[in-house]
């Protein structure tokens, strides 16, 4: 018989109490690590946009809270295009659009026909890209094509106004496919927004020795550019990833899943604690037992931590294959594709294994302290 | 034995001191109960001694500061020439040197008989297949291997005991000390524990320390500690005395 | 007792973060119901309400319908100051005439005038979190420095956090030229709410593209809020089922503990309802003393979340009592959920089999 034997049935003598303690603790972890991989998830789905389409930098306006309020004159792509270092600039027009045939609003990207963001675009025949002499055209992405029934050649109506889909796209990016695009122009005149746009792409040439330092120089430059009166004209430049990062609505649903994770794990901890300690009061006289046949504190220590590890660490597995449903289930919706991107990383589960020591540790450390610091003979006569 | 003479000197008169306890006392309450007074004593290795005493005479109290269970309050016990005030590890020395039978038998319920007996092993260091081998080796030796994978509830009370002895002699310690070993059994049972000491005792050289109620216990034993109300009790007289009220 | 403690900390989550959010709702409220604000018109199409615009002109004829009492219309946009840690400041823009100037309480300095150019105005928390004072200057959008001209303490909490300028400095400066948020608009008292949507309807018909919702309906949809709402929500889910694990292995280890003590009382005549009753009952005590305690943690957890600058100007540290309600109604559905199959248990035992165990 091994110790870790006798410690398993140590937990299985009392099979009711170990389950609803093991599921304590696992919906606690399945908390942890569904909500981290949501919110990894969106993080990642952003971030893809972005490298898919090849763009190193963004460029907003400085100072907004909401990325999707920054209006900037669309006339600073000329300056921008001038800074040593930076192969291509685009520029994105972002707004939400009533759509017919769906509730909210959809977002809508509008884009210089000669972007190059059209390029990672996949348009599915018969569809075709956006032409100069297209008016009033627009291209859908795969989801919201399927959402509102609409085919190559359909007419749909976009703010009270007509457009013809002339294609339909699928980038593999789950964000990316919800939305419509249409040329810059077009939406401008649409949303009444002439000549403004939201943001520019950078793409940096292909031959840069040292990207990071190009990007940290152009960063400097962009946020430092002037008008001709000499004032700032507020410029927020950043990496694409850490523009991403940086998000507001990004940071804020981390900060929540945190807050929400650390209160699961606390709840799920006191259970566990609570089950140790009754634990280890009902075995009073048998520690006294252990104790005089030879057994030392250590042991005692060891078999009460061992005991409360098993239960996290059985915790963590349920917990861990708990969330992963959770995600199959949620990925069955299409309004939550974006948050099941990329799934459960190795960095979550092995965040959650640690987490679930930490609550083996909480639960089980004063128990065992306190059953092995038993004095041995009170121990045993107790009853 | 009519002639009770020998058991007041200890025999093995050449044979190492094992225990020698020295102006020992055991307060509680912060000095205002008394359960052990300035007692001192020795034992040689390989006697077979008896302590014998109403309830409350503090011989429960006297065994577990033996045992090592307990400290002194004030005084000194030297296990084999060791002061045990100085030992770091006292559950260490205790696992190799000290077995111990309690009149409830205390073992695991939820661990079969030569589960139970592996117990005390787990501090030596021995590879499961060595600690399973040597169970069933104590278990042969107290007639229990039959019953090896029965649980404590499926066994007789002097089944039980016998298990508790195997158990006790696990890590071969030299030193065996005895909580009313036969209280809770029957007579035959009883006997049969009480020849089981007499070969560790004699076949094995063991040194045995029993606290009992009971004369014939006592009887097996080559000497008998008297102790009443915390002390020892020294002269014959007394211990005569003791001996026709009991 | 442990429990009482899991489920302190399950219902002090509930009550802090459905306080904060419902406080979040409850505050937005109080910007339309303080000022008589009945309709609320806006884009349609947009989603923020933050960022959909309608241009300045429109005030004036829907001023001019018949049953509308007054019509402010304003831009309003969030910025961060991300080396103070604020993000999400609210600055408004309001024209020179803005009736809303009436409502706040100069403390120092004085409000905007006509013709102020480069001028804010700050809320009381938000000088503080800034370290600013009047005559100190300001960088907007990280492009143009405003001077300090006074700060002001506004009955609504997110003034207080944020900052004002002149309606036409921030369509400057958002490069939204003659273009606003959103319109707010109070009717002549007494209107029911046939003839409010009577107006409604009046409104959307003055040009094609607007979205009139009651401000109540208008505050509930916001996405924030929505957002916030769901997130306390989901936690507290989260929360109370742990919460209530925990209260049911800790009822059912001491159903079993007792149940000697049980069979006791069922030999000496006890009903099985009277045994259901009396541990059922202590449950619930135990769910109260823990909703007590999470109360009282969960109100002081919102009182410290307020002195953090970057939740100062967001959180109003009030928890309304409703909430209280809700945590207490909860705690006391989780006790009596986690104890009913102990309870059940217990009391069908067998009186000698109870007695014979352990």
């Amino acid at each position: 018989m091994h110790f870790l034997d006798f410690v398993l049935r140590n937990l299985l003598r009392r099979r009711v109490r170990t389950a609803l303690t093991i599921v304590g603790v696992s919906v606690a972890i399945a908390a942890v690590v569904a909500l981290l991989s949501i919110t990894n998830g969106y993080e990642l789905t952003s971030k893809s946009v972005y490298a898919s389409h090849g763009i190193d930098m963004v460029v907003v306006k400085a100072g907004v809270a909401d990325r999707s309020s920054s209006t900037l004159d669309e006339d600073l792509g000329k300056r921008l295009q001038e800074l040593s270092g930076i192969s291509k600039v685009s520029a994105t027009l972002r707004d939400s659009v009533s759509f017919e045939g769906t509730s909210g609003p959809v977002p809508l990207n509008g884009w210089p026909l000669d972007s190059f963001n059209f390029d990672a675009l996949n348009i599915l025949p018969p569809g075709r890209d956006l032409e100069p002499t297209d008016k009033q055209a627009v291209l859908l992405g795969k989801t919201l094509a399927g959402n509102l029934d609409k085919k190559v050649g359909d007419e749909v109506e976009i703010e009270g106004k007509n457009f013809k889909v002339i294609g339909i796209y699928e980038s593999g990016n789950i964000i990316e496919d919800r939305k419509a695009i249409m040329s810059l122009r077009d939406l401008q005149s649409l949303m009444d927004r002439i000549s403004q746009v939201s943001q520019f792409e950078i793409t940096l040439r292909k031959d840069l020795p040292d990207r990071t330092a190009t990007i940290a120089v152009l960063r400097q430059e962009i946020e430092n550019l002037k008008d001709e009166d000499g004032t700032k004209v507020g410029l927020a430049a950043q990496a694409s990833d850490d523009f991403v990062k940086s998000d507001n609505q990004i940071r804020l649903a981390h900060a929540m899943a945190w807050i929400t994770s650390a209160i699961a794990l606390i709840v799920g901890s006191i259970g566990m604690l609570n089950t140790m300690i009754v634990s280890v009061l009902e075995r009073t006289q048998e520690i006294g037992i252990l104790r005089a046949i030879g057994w030392r504190k250590m042991r005692i220590m060891r078999m009460i931590l061992v005991e409360s590890f098993t239960l996290s660490f059985t915790g963590a597995v349920l917990g861990i294959l708990l969330a992963f449903v959770m995600i199959q289930v949620l990925a069955r919706f299409p309004a939550a594709q974006g948050a099941v991107h990329g799934g459960i990383t190795m960095r979550v589960i092995v965040m959650a294994y640690l987490l679930s020591i930490l609550v083996g540790l909480v639960g089980g450390g004063y128990p065992a302290l306190r059953g092995a610091n038993l004095p041995p003979t009170e121990a045993l006569r107790y009853e | 034995m009519n002639n009770h003479s020998h058991l007041l000197h200890p025999s093995h008169n050449g044979a190492p001191v094992i225990l020698q306890v020295d102006r020992v006392s055991r307060t509680y309450a912060d000095g205002s109960v008394t359960a052990l007074n300035d007692v001192s004593l020795e034992i040689r290795r390989g006697e077979y001694v008896a302590i014998m005493g109403p309830s409350g005479s503090g011989k429960s109290t006297l065994l577990n500061l033996l045992g090592t269970l307990d400290r002194p309050t004030t005084g000194e016990l030297y296990f084999e020439g060791h002061p045990l005030s100085q030992l770091r590890d006292l559950d260490a020395f205790r696992s190799r040197k000290i077995g111990f039978v309690f009149q409830s038998f205390y073992l695991l319920p939820t661990l079969t008989a030569v589960e139970n007996v592996q117990i005390p092993m787990f501090e030596t260091g021995a590879t499961p297949a060595q600690r399973v081998k040597r169970a069933y080796e104590l278990l042969e030796m107290v007639s229990m291997g039959h019953r090896a994978t029965h649980l404590p509830a499926q066994l007789s009370v002097g089944e039980r005991q016998r298990v508790a002895i195997a158990r006790a002699l696990a890590n071969d310690p030299p030193l065996l000390l005895a909580d009313e070993p036969t209280g809770n059994l029957d007579s035959r049972s009883g006997n049969d524990v009480l020849s089981l000491f007499d070969e560790l005792h004699t076949q094995r050289g063991k040194t045995l320390i029993v606290i009992t109620h009971s004369q014939e216990v006592a009887d097996h034993a080559e000497r008998i500690i008297w102790i009443r109300d915390g002390g020892i009790v020294h002269s014959r007289a007394e211990a005569l005395k003791q001996r026709e009220a009991v | 007792m442990l429990t009482v403690i899991g489920l302190a900390v399950a219902v002090g989550a509930v009550v802090s973060l459905v306080g904060v959010s419902t406080g979040f709702k409850d505050s937005f409220m109080k910007i339309y119901e303080s000022r008589d604000v009945d309709l609320v018109v806006t884009r349609a199409g947009g989603n923020e309400a933050l960022n959909s615009g309608l241009p300045e002109q429109l005030g004036d004829p829907i001023a001019k319908l018949k049953g509308v009492k007054q019509v402010v219309g304003g831009l309003v946009d969030a910025i961060d100051f991300r080396d103070q840690g604020l993000l999400g400041v609210i600055l408004n823009g309001w024209p020179p005439n803005c009736p809303l100037f009436g409502e706040l309480k100069v403390l120092h300095g004085k409000l905007l005038a006509p013709g102020d150019e480069h001028k804010i105005i700050i809320g009381r928390v938000l000088a503080a979190n800034l370290g600013k004072k009047v005559g100190d200057k300001i960088e907007l959008y990280g492009s143009e420095d405003f001077e300090v001209i006074g700060i002001y303490e506004s009955p609504i909490v997110y003034e207080n956090g944020g900052a004002i300028v002149l309606l036409s400095e921030l369509q400057r400066l958002d490069n939204k030229p003659n273009e606003i948020s959103g319109f707010t608009v109070s009717a002549v008292k007494p209107i029911d709410d046939q003839s409010l949507d009577d107006l409604a309807e009046r409104i959307k018909e003055l040009q094609p593209g607007l979205k009139v919702t009651k401000s109540k309906e208008f505050v509930n949809n916001v996405q924030q809020i929505k957002m916030s709402s769901a997130v306390a929500w989901i936690t507290s889910a989260i929360a109370l089922i742990i919460g209530a694990i925990g209260m049911l292995n800790t009822m059912i280890m001491s159903v079993f503990e007792r149940t000697k003590e049980i069979g006791t009382l069922r030999a000496i005549g006890w009903r099985r309802s009277r045994i259901i009753q009396m541990i059922i009952g202590e449950s619930l005590l135990l769910s109260i003393g823990g909703a007590i305690i999470g109360s009282a943690a969960g109100v002081a957890l919102v009182k410290l979340l307020t002195k953090l600058p970057i939740a100062s100007g967001i959180v109003s540290g009030e928890i309304s009592t409703g909430v209280f309600v809700q945590g207490f109604l909860v705690a006391i559905l989780v006790g009596a959920a986690g104890s009913i199959y102990p309870a059940v248990w217990g009391a069908n035992l067998l009186p000698t089999e109870a007695l014979r165990r352990k």
